[in-house]
Formats: structure tokens, C-alpha cells, sequence
């Protein structure tokens, strides 16, 4: 008895899993081994039982695939990200559409007014490659026509600034005019700014006045538009 | 879909009947056998992406009545049910009958309370299914020492109790 094989083989035996010779070794083993054999002769038993309503249990199981749904066609990975990125989307263009929303304009000037804090990004080039210049720098240091995506005539203004500070809209901008789209609705500074404010970032507050690009004097206040 | 439905249909018309026989030793009740086979296949096509067992779906589709199984043993135990339909002349198992598998059903439900379900297993794939500790440690998905351990930590603590299980 204790040579004989686990119960396990007998069932392999009976649905074919075992090789050609692990079955021949194991009937001749059966043939000469009463309990094996009674083991092997119960589990067919059960097995031709089973036989009778094996097409009603399939049918049975097919039925509740249908019914839980679960016969639907399987979701595959790169697709369940869907769902998950709905309302990160959703978001994104939310912010999108608050970014590109209409800003209230000047009605002499043209000038489009904006409120709190400035942030903007001003590229330089210099001996045929760009690169940021850091808060802080002098740009002075810096001839005009190197700059890139600077507002020529307007005004940068930090954290602070007043809330009529003016930017101009559709004037010439000398050699960085082609870098900035004429629309200042679409200005990167702006979107900067309005997106800076939402994530809380701290401003950058490189102030351009005019083509001297001093850092350190303030333009005027326009305040007319605010009395508008 | 259709794939997954035709597997499921091939592995139902070579394995269902092992499963039956498994699933009456363990339960002792025609129609509660013939539920878990319901279950392991509907289990089973839920899972039929995740199988890699290697070239043959026997030991996984066991694994998977096992848990069909003691999840009957334990519903019907909440419930209070008692299986009638263990008959002897219906098909029995080793030529035993109802006092037998009754009181196997009974020592399963008393230890499930105290194992934990991968001890459970581990016991039902061994003992009942007659896997030997390779197989266990296959289908369980852990070393062949750790189940030799587990098995030798069991016999310890059951005792008498192993005799009633082991057939």
C-alpha cells in the first residue's frame, strides 16, 4: 500500500494527463492492487454519473456567464486607463477653458487687463543657442534683439502688482515679435500666470519695461482703465 | 469571448467528471457537487487569463473546486444545512457510505475554524485530493519544505482528526 501512487495519478490516469508510459506503469500497478482498484473503479463510477448531466451543467454554466455578464468581451489593460484619466482630462480642459477665456479688454488702449501675480519664463540666445534666464539675472547684460518671448512694451509685473496693470495688445514688438502670438489672449505669460496661481506657485518676477529691460524701474500705473 | 467560452467548454467536457468526484468527496451531496462544478468553471473563466500552471489545467481547476467547496462547506454550515442527498447506492466513494463522508464533512467544517484557508488547502489537496507534496507545493504556489512543515505542524495538532480526513 505504501508504494502505491497518490490518488492524484489515478485521476490523471482516468482524463489521459499522464504520459504513455506514466499510464502503462500505473495499470499494471492497479491491475495487481485491490485498493488501488477499487479507488479507480469508485471515481469512474462517479465520473459516469456525472456523464448524464454533464450537457445540462454546461448549460447551466453558460447561462450564468450570460446572465452575470461576464461572457462580455474581456477588458484589456491598455484600455482600463480610460476611465481612470476621464476626470484628470476633464480637468485639464476645464483649466484649458479658463486659461483661453475672453480677459476684459481695454476699450481705447486695446490693452487687456489682468489681476495678481505675473509669471513668465524669458529665454535668451547667445552665440546660437537659448537658454532660461534665472530669477534675479541682469539683463541688462543682455543685448534686446537676444531675447526671446519677452513683452517689448509691456510690463511684467510681480507679485503685488496692481490690479490695472496693463499689457498691450497688437503692437509691434521689435526683434521678439514674431516669438509672441499677436493675440495676448493666447500669451504664454498669461496662461503661465493664471496656471502658476492655481498650483500656487511662487512668480518670477522679471520686469521688462520698455527696451531698456531694466529690472529695477516701474512703469507707470495706467490707472484709467480702472476708472473705466 | 468566444475563445475563453470554447476553452472553458473543452476543459468542461475532459474535467467535469474528476471535478464531480471530487467535489462529492468532499461534500457528501450530489447536487451540492454538482453546484461546485458550476462554480469552478464560471470561476474558472473569470480567471483564465491569470492560469500558469504549465501545460495542464488539472491541478489549477482543483485548486479552484477546493475553494468552491469550502465555500459551500462554510455557507451551508452558517445556514445550518445538513446534506441528505449521500445515499450510497447513488455513487459513493471507496465503497464507503453516508456515516463516512458525513463525518468527513463534519471534520472539515471544524477545521475551518480553526486553519487558515491556505492550511485548508493545503490539507484538501493532500489528503482528500491525494496530491503528494509536490503537487501541493505546485498548486499551492510555495516551497515542497514549507508544505512538508505545514503537513507535519497539521498532524501534530490534528492527531485522530487526520485519520478521518485522509482517504
Amino acid at each position: 500500500m505504501s508504494d502505491c501512487p497518490p490518488r492524484f495519478s489515478l485521476v490523471q490516469l482516468t482524463t489521459g494527463d499522464l504520459s504513455e508510459d506514466q499510464a502503462t506503469e500505473l495499470e499494471s500497478h492497479v491491475e495487481g492492487c485491490p485498493p488501488c482498484a477499487a479507488k479507480l473503479a469508485a471515481l469512474q463510477q462517479n465520473v459516469a454519473i456525472f456523464e448524464h448531466k454533464r450537457e445540462a451543467n454546461l448549460a447551466q454554466i453558460k447561462l450564468r456567464l450570460h446572465d452575470e455578464g461576464v461572457a462580455q468581451a474581456p477588458r484589456r489593460w491598455g484600455w482600463r486607463w480610460i476611465p481612470t484619466l476621464t476626470a484628470p482630462l476633464a480637468a485639464a480642459a476645464a483649466i484649458l477653458l479658463l486659461v483661453w477665456a475672453p480677459t476684459e479688454q481695454h476699450p481705447q488702449s486695446g490693452a487687456v487687463r489682468f489681476k495678481g501675480a505675473l509669471s513668465a519664463k524669458v529665454i535668451a540666445r547667445r552665440a546660437g543657442q537659448q537658454f532660461v534666464v534665472k530669477n534675479g539675472a541682469k539683463l541688462t547684460a543682455l543685448h534686446p534683439h537676444h531675447l526671446i518671448g519677452r513683452l517689448c512694451d509691456g510690463v511684467f509685473r510681480g507679485r503685488g502688482a496692481p490690479s490695472d496693470t496693463l499689457l498691450p495688445r497688437d503692437r509691434p514688438c521689435g526683434d521678439a515679435s514674431a516669438a509672441l502670438p499677436r493675440n495676448p489672449r493666447q500669451a504664454r505669460p498669461a496662461r503661465k500666470r493664471r496656471l502658476g496661481q492655481l498650483r500656487g506657485h511662487r512668480t518670477h518676477r522679471h520686469r521688462l519695461l520698455g527696451e531698456g529691460l531694466s529690472t529695477r524701474q516701474t512703469p507707470p500705473k495706467d490707472r484709467s482703465f480702472a476708472q473705466n | 469571448m468566444h475563445d475563453r467560452v470554447a476553452t472553458i467548454e473543452d476543459l468542461h467536457r475532459r474535467y467535469a467528471g474528476v471535478l464531480f468526484d471530487k467535489s462529492l468527496r468532499m461534500l457528501g451531496d450530489h447536487g451540492e457537487a454538482e453546484n461546485a462544478v458550476q462554480e469552478t468553471f464560471i470561476n474558472a473563466f473569470r480567471a483564465l487569463h491569470r492560469f500558469h500552471y504549465g501545460d495542464s489545467h488539472l491541478p489549477w481547476l482543483y485548486r479552484i473546486c477546493t475553494n468552491a467547496c469550502l465555500k459551500i462547506i462554510r455557507t451551508n454550515k452558517r445556514k445550518g444545512a445538513i446534506p441528505v442527498d449521500v445515499l450510497p447506492e447513488r455513487g459513493g466513494w471507496d465503497g464507503r457510505g453516508m456515516d463516512r463522508q458525513l463525518q468527513l464533512r463534519r471534520t472539515l467544517q471544524d477545521l475551518m475554524e480553526e486553519l487558515d484557508d491556505r492550511t485548508m488547502t493545503i490539507l484538501v489537496a493532500h489528503h482528500i485530493d491525494g496530491l503528494d507534496q509536490g503537487q501541493v507545493a505546485k498548486q499551492v504556489g510555495i516551497s515542497r519544505r514549507a508544505v512538508v512543515k505545514r503537513l507535519t505542524a497539521l498532524r501534530a495538532k490534528l492527531g485522530t482528526l487526520m485519520e478521518d480526513v485522509d482517504v
